[in-house]
């Protein structure tokens, strides 16, 4: 923390404060990931609903947030594939896709730099630097 | 005359549950309502604002798409367009917040957190707190390295 800190200056900071903030619903993301993974979607399920819901539809419902709000926009299907998917068409393919492509995203700590930054290829980033360069709008 | 509720109030208005089959309905027409307006639409009509406060239900719980003040209209041919970053803590998908940039990749992980928001009965922001309280902050401390890198990938 004290090293993150000091390696902007004030400028900054004001602007990583407002990412952070903004950052919630990664972390709701990667809590949902972390669930889906370990197979205990009941804990997500609205408490009201008690157990009149359909386990295979919540699971499928759930594939179809992660999808949507995974971090590239590339990689997030169109609303024509959202509505097919809700359908019950083409969601298993697409999630055994997303599950190849998805082993370095959210574990940079894990993964070597090179990794890193080829998941950091998509030209917005370099967007980023520019919207630094030219100040706040 | 139909009756419209947003549909964080009608948690709260001591209507019966939403039953698992109506939030699926919800779900189907609300995406429904943006593929639409991405698709079908010409100029395409970027939502920027896609959550349940944002969609409204009328008697037979059809789902309609609301509120329209941050909306942008966009030629098929392009891919996005760069604007101040508005809308709603939670659902900002995160290219827009750190590029300006949205599209309708945008829209569609607002819609990802709608889901969210309709499995679990509760808005975006709370859900983290009631999820895990703890873990949220350890999340929080593990995604420092992953923001300096999406922040200043070349700094």
């Amino acid at each position: 923390m004290g090293e993150f800190v000091s390696l902007y200056s004030s400028i900054h900071l004001p602007f990583i404060l407002n990412q952070m903030v903004s950052l919630s619903p990664y972390i709701v993301d990667i809590q949902v990931k972390k669930i889906h993974q370990e197979k205990k979607l009941e804990i997500l399920v609205d408490k009201d609903l008690k157990s009149n819901y359909d386990r295979i539809e919540l699971e499928e419902m759930v594939q179809v947030a992660l999808l949507c709000t995974q971090y590239l926009p590339g990689h997030r299907p169109k609303m024509s594939e959202v509505v097919r998917m809700l359908e019950g068409d083409g969601l298993a393919e697409r999630w055994e896709a997303s599950q190849r492509v998805d082993t370095t995203k959210y574990k940079p700590q894990e993964s070597s730099s090179s990794d890193r930054y080829s998941d950091l290829t998509d030209d917005s980033l370099l967007l980023v630097q520019a919207m630094e360069l030219s100040g706040p709008r | 005359m139909y009756l419209r509720i947003l549909i964080p109030n009608w948690w709260f208005s001591g209507k019966p549950v939403l039953d698992w089959g109506t939030r699926k309905h919800i779900a189907l027409g609300a995406a429904r309502g943006l593929l639409y307006l991405h698709e079908q639409c010409d100029p395409k009509i970027i939502h920027r604002d896609v959550k349940a406060a944002n969609i409204l239900l009328d008697d037979y719980c059809e789902a309609v798409v609301g509120d329209f003040g941050l909306a942008k209209l966009l030629d098929h041919q392009d891919s996005h367009v760069t604007t101040a970053v508005r809308g709603t803590v939670g659902h900002i998908a995160p290219e827009y917040l750190s590029t300006g940039q949205s599209s309708e990749k945008t829209d569609v992980f607002g819609f990802g957190i709608l889901l969210l928001e309709l499995i679990t009965g509760q808005r975006a922001l709370e859900f983290g707190k009631s999820a895990n309280n703890k873990g949220a902050m350890l999340d929080w401390v593990s995604l420092f390295p992953f923001i300096h890198q999406y922040t200043f990938p070349l700094s």
